[in-house]
């Protein structure tokens, strides 16, 4: 049986990749976005997304 | 998976049929209504609870509950049964479902169930079944459909989703980003109406606090903080009733320095030309296209596609098009840009003359003056609610909503009165109050209204960082989509090409080339002509060419799709525009490049069954033929092979029906014979072949090649090859004399027609003979018949699917 990550999988993984490059997120933060994406995929809403940016530490966008 | 037999029960047009397969590749084949694709649907219905072709778009009020079951059967008595097998399952268990219970799958093995599952998560999607209308889908679809379509059966479609929210959420935060821009003005603008200033700079502000603070004997502060505006100030005493009399003077004299009237002619030249605009339904119209058509014209790319719905344009049509909607709609946005700026003016008079308003309101209550405090309220809430509606979008202007552009009453003859009023209460209740009590005074409020400002811009900062966020996720996320899908179009995309090559590499189609390209919410689908450029694939290919992609497409869509999961896939009747040659090449692909899954294949054409058995992809044992359909009892289902049928027409003495048989079977066999073979084959314009034209073609052919084979082998000094051809040859050659050996009984020319005179035991003789000689022309292991294979047009081997049977025909070249 195939167990190669899904192209979603690695959607998610190159994502969060992109996002810790990006310097606005650490690396726990690039984790936990992704993540929420990753659990609500197509019942995402942009409310949730904006929630879980704005609890994040500010630290992380200060060397942006 | 594999499906080891299948019991269907009132499903469509069948009533009761029981198909063994054994866990291989099957064709059902039959006439047109003969309940075929019943079949189809019942694999459906098993794996995925509903039928596909009863539901979804364009099916209206048809659906699998209602027009599923038999049409004279009850719900509850329409059900399907599947004895399967799983890797991983030690052995084969039934999996069952019925159109009472359609959500329901169930299982004799519980402990199978888990291993079931990965299986049927992917079928829900439905990519194990093509027919030929979903051919279509995949040939002629628009970019936008065909990435939708394609990226719901890979599960991708969530994919789009999601990008789309992030793009929501991204704007969202960019409105509240600017929203926030909105609130820093708005307290800036109460911050220097406090301190009498005629404009916002952090140094003004400095300097009037310091004034204050020089009257209180402070030190100057340098940093425009709320905590250092009252820092080492000592408190004044002050009666409240005092200082909200101080205050309401002060906010009369504000009230007095405005210029009410350069304020109202302001307003009532914005209403004037918002009432006009929002009377002109076709400009607003024209507004609102105007920002799509900008940004259209500014994402237009070179191949001229539209960039909203990916529609196929003449290079630099839309653009002249789109250049021109522009030009129409400049006028329009010209006044729209006036609008705005009338409202960008007005909006901060607004906000200011509201402060004060606001303080008389606030300090009149206190004061007793009761009346005056009402009417100022009212003014306070109507400018609240004025300012709100300047912030309308002009291109969603109304006439309602214009008549809310016009200023409420803030200088008539009311406000005007009891101004007066208030202002002779005023100096009756104002104390004398020192210069250090009144610093103190507006120290205090400075305070406040800089600790607004403060929080307003910690809000738009935190906006700011909140907007770059979301901005980076929704680069982070699209850019890795587009990559990711990308590569996975262009494995699917090698492999389309790679499959389409090996059906068409003998049509000059050798080099054949395609682009399957995502872009954004669009997959482009473009194939090479005959090395003249890429097309769509429905702009220059025939039918048959078209089909042929779609199929080729679909197989490699599944390869990724079904990731060696589910392993059965359903043809439904999908070759109907190939052509013989072309389906023979077809068959090699499916027997030789599928060899881990299952096919249910299903056809009309008798030809096209019989071509999948002699090409070894379905053995004798499955090919299924569905005939004498009736509503009443369904199909007939006859899987007898043919030469069971030949001899169980001669146990019965039937001789011209197994005479029937045997002409029918045996003109096919030698048709795909001579094709395989190259045999050259006596043209006639009627098309009218017979046995006697297939027959002594394919055996003059073979004679032929087994000659080639003989001298090839010789050259090599392969000596065993040469005895083993040289026997071949002498047991065909016997046949072949035992299949002419009755010639005798009838003319010559039409000897094959005349076998229903013989007496059976005549005919067995001459059906034993055609079975052998079959044999010649087949592999003993794959029962694949002998095929040429050619290097440029030049016969190079004759080979069985499996390759145990295989003649070299190119003799050693001298060193």
């Amino acid at each position: 049986m195939n167990t190669e990550p899904t192209s979603e999988d690695r959607i998610f993984d190159q994502a969060e990749e992109r996002l810790k490059d990006s310097h606005h997120f650490d690396e726990a933060s690039a984790k936990s976005v992704v993540d929420l994406l990753r659990s609500k995929a197509a019942a995402l809403k942009a409310s949730d997304v904006l929630s879980v940016l704005a609890a994040l530490e500010d630290g992380c966008h200060e060397d942006s | 998976m594999r499906i080891h037999e299948l019991e269907v029960t009132n499903i469509r047009g069948i009533r009761h049929v029981t198909l063994q397969l054994a866990g291989e590749n099957i064709v059902v084949w039959g006439p047109n209504g003969s309940g075929k694709s019943a079949v189809v649907d019942a694999v459906d219905f098993l794996l995925r609870g509903s039928i596909g072709r009863l539901e979804g778009e364009g099916t209206g009020s048809i659906s699998t509950l209602k027009h599923g079951p038999h049409v004279d059967a009850a719900v509850s008595s329409a059900h399907v049964r599947a004895l399967v097998s799983l890797p991983g399952v030690d052995h084969p268990f039934e999996i069952s479902r019925t159109m009472g219970d359609p959500a329901s799958l169930q299982c004799s093995d519980e402990g199978a169930r888990a291993a079931l599952e990965p299986v049927l998560e992917i079928t829900r999607q439905g990519h194990y079944v093509l027919a030929r209308r979903e051919i279509l889908k995949f040939i002629t679809a628009t970019g936008g459909n065909r990435a939708k379509w394609i990226q719901s059966l890979m599960r991708l479609d969530s994919l789009e989703s999601v990008r789309a929210t992030l793009v929501s959420a991204a704007n969202d935060a960019k409105k509240q980003a600017i929203a926030a821009t909105g609130v820093v003005d708005t307290e800036r603008t109460a911050f220097t109406t406090t301190a009498s200033m005629t404009g916002w700079t952090e140094d003004s502000g400095l300097a009037v606090i310091n004034l204050a603070r020089a009257t209180l004997g402070a030190p100057e502060i340098t940093r425009l903080e709320p905590g250092r505006v009252r820092e080492g100030v000592t408190a004044q005493a002050i009666a409240k009733a005092d200082m909200n009399a101080v205050r309401l003077g002060q906010a009369l004299e504000q009230m007095r320095r405005f210029d009410l009237a350069e304020l109202r002619a302001s307003a009532d030249e914005l209403f004037k030309a918002a009432a006009t605009l929002s009377q002109d339904v076709e400009a607003l119209k024209l507004l609102r296209r105007h920002n799509l058509i900008h940004a259209g014209l500014e994402l237009l790319g070179d191949d001229g596609k539209c960039p909203l719905c990916g529609a196929e344009w003449e290079q630099g049509e839309l653009e002249a098009r789109l250049t021109e909607e522009l030009r129409l709609s400049v006028e329009v946005a010209k006044k729209r840009e006036d609008l705005e700026g009338l409202v960008s003016g007005l909006l901060p008079r607004a906000a200011a003359i509201r402060q004060v308003f606001s303080t008389v309101q606030e300090t009149a209550s206190p004061l007793g003056l009761v009346d005056q405090e009402s009417l100022f309220a009212t003014v306070v809430n109507n400018l609240e609610r004025y300012e709100a509606a300047l912030g309308t979008p002009i291109d969603k202007l109304t006439p309602e909503t214009a008549q809310m552009f016009g200023l409420p009453p803030v200088s008539d003859e009311g406000v005007e009165a009891q101004s007066m009023i208030l202002a002779d209460q005023v100096a009756a209740l104002t104390p004398e109050i020192s210069p250090e009590q009144a610093a103190w005074d507006l120290l205090t409020r400075l305070h406040d209204a800089l600790d607004r400002v403060r929080i307003a811009e910690q809000k738009v900062r935190s906006a700011g960082i909140l907007r770059t966020r979301a901005d980076a996720l929704r680069d982070s996320y699209g850019g890795a989509k587009d990559d990711v899908l990308n590569a996975l179009y262009n494995t699917i995309k090698a492999r389309f090409v790679d499959l389409y090559s090996q059906l068409h590499a003998e049509d000059g189609e050798d080099a054949f080339e395609a682009l399957l390209e995502h872009d954004g919410a669009s997959l482009d689908f473009h194939v090479d002509f005959y090395r003249r450029g890429l097309h769509p694939p429905h702009a220059l290919h025939s039918e048959g060419h078209q089909d042929s992609m779609g199929i080729c497409l679909y197989l490699a869509l599944s390869e990724h799709v079904n990731r060696g999961i589910v392993g059965v896939l359903v043809l439904d009747d999908v070759v109907m525009s190939v052509d013989s040659g072309h389906r023979r090449r077809l068959c090699r692909v499916l027997k030789e490049q599928f060899l881990d899954t299952q096919f249910v294949i299903t056809t009309h054409d008798r030809g096209w069954a019989h071509q999948l058995k002699t090409e070894g992809v379905v053995a004798p044992e499955g090919m299924v033929q569905f005939c004498g359909w009736n509503v009443d009892t369904g199909p007939r289902v006859n899987e007898l092979d043919v030469w069971e049928r030949i001899d169980n027409g001669l146990a019965a003495d039937d001789v011209r029906g197994a005479a029937g048989h045997l002409r029918g079977a045996m003109e096919e066999f030698f048709a795909n014979a001579c094709e395989n073979l190259q045999a050259r084959v006596i043209y006639r314009a009627s098309g009218q072949y017979t046995l006697g034209d297939f027959l002594p073609a394919a055996f003059s052919r073979y004679s032929e090649l087994v000659k080639l084979a003989k001298a090839s082998a010789t050259s090599w000094g392969n000596d065993e090859a040469v005895d083993r051809l040289i026997e071949t040859h002498s047991v065909a050659k016997q046949c072949y004399g035992r299949t002419q050996a009755e010639q005798w009984a009838a003319n010559k020319a039409l000897h094959y027609d005349a076998w229903y005179t013989l007496e059976a035991a005549d005919l067995r003789e001459v059906v034993d003979a055609f079975r052998d000689l079959c044999e010649v022309f087949q592999c003993p292991d794959c029962r694949a018949m002998l095929t040429v294979s050619t290097t440029d047009y030049q016969p190079d081997s004759v080979r069985c699917a499996c390759k145990r049977l295989d003649w070299n025909l190119v003799k050693r070249t001298a060193s």
